[in-house]
């Protein structure tokens, strides 16, 4: 159902192409203030706790919506993405976000962050950049292809 | 390159809106509450300014890879008129944000004109994605036959 409206009314499809957008943008927006708050760059006079917290419920917002809108895309051209190389370069590089977050870098950040070792909280915050600018370009790519 | 300018645009828009949402969700008390609204707004500001200065470089390089599709497309026209309703709000916005933080930096949520100026800032830009996405479709170009209304709006020429 979802695909056969995506298919028969180009202006859903399209708010559907601004939704997931605009949610990529707040997603990208939690994860910079948060990654660069870890690495020492933005925000340093701020408790890398408060930022990290605050911008994670904004966080799973946006990816609610994301995903959500891009199940609805994706149901509308699905034997085209089935063969598209670039969007299962997406789905991994997205479960892989999902997993890193949700599986390492939450269960690591709930502990005090002045306990965790500055290299490791380095490591995960480019970790994490490079993981989530990957969605974003492997999603644009998708078009291309 | 077309491919890869458009990549940076949306990454550079990933970037810009996304520092601009958290200034905006602050100012309207909704996150980062217990941090000062002006260094929110001061420090994002920095990424946030990068972010679009990347956004203006490649959006002119896709305008100027199709000039006259691109001048002929209604969204394009109504997405330029947000974008200036935008920097407008953008202005107004900072100038009455210099004038009044010292008042209420640390209260959790904006004064009330602030807060409408950010929940403007969440709409105005809503709308140049929304209108930005729809530069893309060809429903309303001058090739197709269009009411009177559009093909001026759309600054169709006959040939």
């Amino acid at each position: 159902m979802l695909g056969s409206i995506g298919k028969t009314y180009g202006g859903v499809y399209a708010m559907g192409q601004s939704l997931h957008l605009m949610s990529l943008a707040l997603l990208g927006g939690t994860v910079l203030v948060t990654d660069l708050r870890l690495l020492n760059i933005m925000l340093k006079d701020v408790p890398s706790e408060v930022v990290v917290e605050s911008a994670h419920k904004w966080f799973r917002v946006a990816l609610i919506v994301m995903v959500s809108t891009g199940i609805f895309m994706a149901a509308a051209v699905a034997t085209r993405m089935y063969y598209n190389p670039f969007y299962w370069a997406k789905m991994t590089t997205l479960l892989t976000g999902i997993i890193f977050v949700f599986a390492i870098k939450r269960p690591l950040l709930k502990r005090p962050h002045a306990s965790i070792n500055p290299v490791v909280l380095k490591t995960l915050a480019v970790a994490s950049l490079i993981i989530w600018f990957s969605v974003a370009a492997t999603g644009r790519w998708i078009g291309f292809s | 390159m077309y491919n890869w300018v458009e990549s940076t645009h949306v990454v550079a828009l990933m970037i810009s809106l996304g520092m601009l949402f958290i200034i905006d969700l602050r100012m309207l008390g909704l996150t980062l509450t217990n941090v000062p609204a002006s260094r929110i707004a001061a420090r994002l500001n920095i990424p946030m300014m990068i972010g679009f200065t990347i956004m203006i470089v490649t959006g002119l390089l896709l305008f100027f890879a199709v000039p006259v599709r691109t001048t002929q497309s209604i969204w394009f026209r109504i997405k330029f008129g947000l974008l200036f309703a935008a920097a407008i709000n953008a202005w107004l916005f900072h100038k009455k944000m210099n004038e009044s933080v010292a008042t209420w930096d640390n209260e959790p949520i904006a004064p009330k004109r602030l807060r409408y100026a950010a929940g403007f800032s969440l709409g105005l830009w809503a709308g140049v994605v929304i209108t930005g996405r729809l530069i893309a479709y060809d429903w309303y170009d001058c090739y197709r036959v269009q009411s009177e209304m559009i093909a001026w709006a759309a600054g169709c020429m006959a040939e």
